[in-house]
């Protein structure tokens, strides 16, 4: 087990780097679920899931009994914002969503609306064509509508915008049926996207940390010197992946236990389920990291190497952008990247899909052997790259010129 | 009188509690290849440090060509070489890339710089290797490449420390014959070391360091005369009685004996004809003996005398 | 001396194969991956497209079969109506070909499986219907003579929002992604201008040692191989920008030339943040490097590399941030070309980058200045 203890010191001498490392990663993983306890979704930049979470700025120049009450209806549907009046800060406001449409309500709206010209009565900006921008374009319209229609039936201005008001009030018959699943209370949505950016996070923590390490013993002196050892070479390997499997765990206990202070607790239920989830994939980055340290001996290259792993596989298995939104074509790919299974075992879980054992037991089985196979691999690569033969000749190239 | 190319008044550098230099001093003259001896840790490094004004220290003042030494010293580090413990190349830079760069942080003339790189090229004998890249050399010729870069610009003082560690015995050879070649030429040479053969085999005066303090210093033989032995005479001898080893400790000039069952070690100071009086004795009581062989004190034997330990440490 | 330095400096720089490579090929790469993840998510997503809905009549209504028949011949119909039986439309509905089913009767009413924006749209499209069967009721009871006017002026096509444009750029949100990525690249050169502390420092390297021994000044040493650094890195991000807009065709809006300037500048001013970075602590080079990529990759975070709403968000918090935060500022002064039309907040954030690349430089090349050192 000498090799193992190696592991360990060399692991020691860097424990502070590590630490700040993951440190870092954490400060983006919290961040990036707490402000997903609003489910979590890209699509939710776009498309929001309940009315109220429409925004709208009104800027009302008009001031009178009708233009207030016009303020008043679209007040109890939808959210309303207070902007600067600045153009930045509002076309700011409206890239990033903040609010959908800001509307300006001209002097002279009363008037025109006691008259039925309700065509651009009010002024609107908005600059995404998104279902929001639509639905609140058809509501405004469906608004005026009723109200001239009311007028039209003989009410005033005013008493027009109260009964149009309260007709468009009131709610439909919506009936609600589930065929998926439903979310579960030990494991809601919003704390769901936690253990989501883990696909992320675990494995750019983990390959920025290890692999140095990894790499350290890997250098050449150090490997001529085992390999001149008794030891047999797989023998090597296997102690080299079991420390890193104890370094992986620390770092994955780290994750686990920071995920508890945001659960507000102990885990229960289904959320144990999706710290297995979690643990495998922390394997599944440990044995990526090995294999990678196996061909790689500059410090540059694998931080390199790891963002184009970690976020090139994040937005292709649906971590920041949805599965579902996600083209064919790229699922077909990303099946064959252990983050995309992590993602369905998740989505499973959180209620997304319709939760069946077997089925996740099955996803929690192709990840692990993703592990499987990177260690194989792994074995393998270390045996042909670092026997001493190879290392031989890597050597013999600078003798011979002396 | 030579004029003093490196005086060094009572330097003090401490490290915390840890004294590294403690009043030490040295006065280096032009045309001298002065050796700097000790064990590691004795604080040779942190001379040459402070000489170069690198590093800071607490007391004590250093003078080059006659004038302070400070780090904005411009025309003082003009005519200075110095060959660093560790190999200080580009990796990315061929041969003579790195030695024409080098050479241009003091000579900025492009066709005496030129010059200077080929005479560099050829004094260590690199010419078939001007196209290679530093990971592609052995290290006895990664060495000469360090010495070149350090030397290329023909500079009055070359500074070398610890030079030929981990060097193939040709390359040193290669080295320590270029050193006196450039100290012919002209240059004054510092030359650390803790290989004493090295140091006996090209300095003209020495200097031994322990702990920080000068223990000794001159010229090789000052410095022999300075101990009490002048000659050790070895006999490979078996089964030598009490009496006999007593009889040739009273011989007059030998003041030491020593056996270990298979090799008799008799320590004498002065005197020219030791090996044949205790011969004689051996001869008189019709012993057998194989070989015999006689030594001249070493640097080594300077340093255990005066410091009670030895120079290197047994993994040498 | 100074440009003996800079040539060496690109000439070891440029052959420092495995980095530059990596620096070069990382962004294609990423770029690739997403644009093939997003593809045309944009289009697909956010935009609208007109709602698939199933209808069941349980009594006969042809008013409603009007109102349907009016929506469905506008030129983006609000839904796409197929009439079924129960069964069929709640197959539908299981399978998500319909996003609700329509139950026409005494009233209407709606079953939906998600509460998403399709969902909303229908109950509001059943809503509407409500509203305007009530007001006619109501009409026809208080005064039938008016019922005519009534009926046409809810038949009346009403547009009531006048649309004021905002920008006369592409207001994409997933092109943030890009500049995201190009900002990283910048970022990413910090590693290049760590090297040169560690290079020209006596405690650092051998090399260093050896720099400070000889008579060329530090400073001299060390702005030559700033220059050549960030000649590299602007060759760097020229070709991601490149490469990104006319291999991957991402549009960056019609004044190319500038974005070019702002993503060099943005290499300039990662490059400084790593010189600086480099110089203000004593860690290993390979510490140093780790966490410069970490603090790097924090940064990219902060402006919404990963979650495309990071940048909102401490818009709508923490606004100030925005305003320093250097992955934020590289990337914002590409989006601010896109999106406006006057370039007031462009200059500003060039401005910003030129003051952080200024203060870091001088920040490094002071600390690093000290000519002696306590220990090596």
């Amino acid at each position: 087990m000498q090799i193992f203890k190696v592991f360990m010191k060399v692991l020691k001498k860097r424990i502070r780097f590590a630490m700040l490392y993951v440190g870092i990663f954490l400060g983006i993983a919290i961040p990036m679920s707490l402000n997903s306890s609003n489910p979590g979704s890209t699509k939710e930049m776009f498309v929001k899931e309940s009315k109220s979470k429409i925004g709208i700025c009104i800027f009302d120049e008009d001031n009178t009994p009708e233009s207030r009450e016009f303020t008043s209806y679209l007040a109890e549907k939808y959210t309303i914002k207070e902007l600067k009046n600045d153009d930045e800060v509002i076309m700011d406001s409206l890239f990033y969503i903040a609010v959908d449409r800001v509307i300006n309500i001209n002097e002279g709206f009363a008037d025109r609306l006691a008259k039925g010209e309700t065509n651009g009565i009010i002024d609107s900006r908005h600059m995404h064509e998104s279902y929001n921008t639509m639905l609140l374009e058809q509501d405004i319209n469906s608004y005026f509508s009723s109200v001239s229609a009311f007028i039209a039936g003989g009410e005033d201005a005013l008493s027009a915008s109260q009964s149009a008001k309260e007709a468009l009030l009131e709610d439909a018959d919506v009936n609600v049926i589930s065929f998926t699943g439903d979310e579960n209370e030990d494991y809601p949505h919003g704390f769901a996207s936690y253990y989501r950016y883990m696909a992320y996070i675990l494995i750019a923590a983990v390959v920025g940390t290890l692999c140095p390490v990894l790499m350290a013993m890997n250098r050449k002196e150090l490997r001529f010197r085992t390999n001149c050892s008794s030891l047999d070479s797989s023998s090597y390997t296997k102690q080299v992946l079991l420390g890193s499997a104890v370094f992986v765990i620390g770092v994955w206990l780290v994750f686990v236990i920071a995920g508890m202070i945001l659960y507000g607790g102990v885990y229960n239920g289904r959320a144990w389920l999706a710290v297995l989830n979690s643990f495998i994939y922390a394997m599944v980055a440990g044995s990526i990291t090995v294999f990678l340290s196996t061909f790689v001996s500059n410090m540059d290259i694998v931080n390199f190497i790891n963002q184009v792993i970690s976020l090139g596989m994040s937005f292709m298995c649906g971590v920041f952008v949805e599965q579902e939104l996600l083209g064919a074509g790229v699922i077909a790919a990303a099946r064959f990247m252990p983050a995309f299974w992590y993602i369905k075992a998740n989505m499973m879980l959180d209620g997304t899909e319709a939760f069946d054992s077997t089925k996740l037991a099955q996803y929690l089985l192709i990840e692990a052997s993703f592990a499987v196979v990177m260690a194989l691999l792994t074995i393998v690569m270390s045996k042909a790259r670092y026997n001493s033969t190879a290392l031989q000749k890597k050597a013999a190239v600078a003798a011979v010129k002396g | 009188m030579a004029n003093s190319v490196v005086k060094i008044n009572n330097l003090v550098k401490r490290y915390g509690e840890l004294i590294a230099l403690d009043h030490f001093s040295l006065d280096i003259k032009e045309g001298e290849v002065f050796g700097l001896l000790g064990p590691n840790g004795s604080g040779k490094t942190t001379t040459i440090n402070c000489l170069l004004s690198l590093l800071a220290f607490d007391k004590g003042d250093i003078e080059v060509f006659g004038k302070e030494m400070s780090p904005t010293a411009y025309d003082i580090k003009k005519e200075i070489g110095v060959i660093m413990q560790n190999v200080a190349v580009y990796e990315e830079l061929t041969v003579s890339e790195n030695i024409d760069y080098f050479c241009g942080l003091y000579i900025t003339d492009k066709e005496e710089r030129r010059k200077c790189v080929e005479d560099a090229i050829k004094f260590v004998g690199l010419e078939d290797f001007r196209k290679f890249y530093p990971k592609k050399l052995s290290g006895g010729l990664l060495r000469r490449l360090n010495i070149a870069c350090g030397i290329a610009h023909k500079p009055k003082l070359i500074i070398l420390d610890e030079p030929t560690v981990a060097v193939d015995p040709q390359s040193r050879n290669n080295i320590l014959e270029g050193i006196q070649k450039l100290n012919k030429q002209g240059a004054t040479i510092i030359y650390t070391s803790h290989y004493m053969e090295e140091v006996e085999q090209i300095c003209t005066r020495i200097a031994i360091m322990d702990k920080g303090r000068k223990i000794a210093e001159g010229t090789k033989d000052e410095l022999k005369r300075m101990i009490r032995n002048t000659e050790t005479v070895n006999i490979e001898i078996l089964d030598v009685s009490e009496n006999i080893i007593k009889e040739i400790s009273a011989l007059p000039h030998v003041y030491d004996t020593a056996y270990d069952g298979e090799k008799l070690t008799v320590y004498c100071s002065g005197g020219k004809h030791n090996l044949i009086r205790i011969l004689d004795v051996l001869q008189k009581h019709d012993m057998a003996f194989g070989r015999v062989y006689s030594e001249l004190p070493t640097l080594n034997d300077v340093f255990l005398e005066i410091t009670g330990k030895a120079l290197r440490d047994k993994e040498d | 001396m100074f440009f003996h330095d800079l040539k060496y400096m690109l000439i070891s720089g440029f052959r420092v194969k495995s980095f530059l490579f990596w620096l070069m090929l990382f962004p294609i790469l990423l770029g690739t991956l997403f644009k093939v993840a997003f593809g045309n998510v944009y289009e697909n997503d956010v935009l609208f497209r007109s709602i698939p809905t199933a209808v069941v009549e349980t009594t006969s209504d042809p008013v409603f079969h009007q109102v349907i028949d009016s929506i469905e011949e506008s030129d983006e119909p609000l839904l796409d109506v197929e009439y079924t039986d129960e069964e069929n439309a709640m197959k539908l509905l299981k399978e998500g070909k319909v996003s609700g089913i329509i139950y026409v009767g005494d009233k209407l009413s709606l079953s939906v499986t998600e509460q998403k924006m399709d969902q909303v749209i229908l109950k509001t499209f059943v809503e509407q219907y409500g509203v305007n069967e009530k007001i006619i009721k109501e009409t026809a009871e208080k005064d039938p003579s008016k019922i005519q006017s009534v009926v046409d002026k809810l038949s009346e096509d009403v547009s009531a929002c006048r649309d004021i444009p905002v920008t006369h750029g592409d207001p994409d949100i997933y092109v943030q992604y890009f500049y995201n990525l190009i900002a990283m690249v910048a970022m990413y050169g910090s590693v290049t201008g760590l090297h040169i502390t560690v290079q020209n420092q006596a405690n650092l390297s051998a090399l260093g040692a050896r720099k400070n021994c000889s008579p060329t000044p530090k400073s001299v040493s060390m702005l030559a191989d700033l220059t050549g650094s960030f000649i590299m890195q602007s060759a760097c991000m020229i070709l991601c920008v490149t490469f990104t807009h006319f291999v991957l065709k991402i549009d960056f809006g019609d004044r190319l030339l500038l974005v070019y300037a702002a993503a060099i500048l943005g290499g300039i001013l990662g490059v400084s943040f790593g010189f600086f970075f480099g110089a203000v602590n004593r860690f290993s080079l390979e510490a140093k490097i780790g966490i410069v990529m970490a603090v790097s990759m924090f940064s990219c975070f902060l402006s919404g590399l990963m979650m495309g709403q990071m940048k909102g968000i401490i818009a709508e918090h923490i606004p100030w941030l925005n305003k320093i935060n250097p992955a934020t500022v590289v990337a914002d002064s590409m989006f601010s070309l896109n999106m406006y039309s006057d370039y007031s907040r462009f200059i500003s954030r060039i401005i910003t980058m030129l003051v952080i690349t200024v203060v870091c430089t001088a920040a490094g090349i002071i600390i690093t200045r000290r000519k002696k050192y306590a220990n090596l």
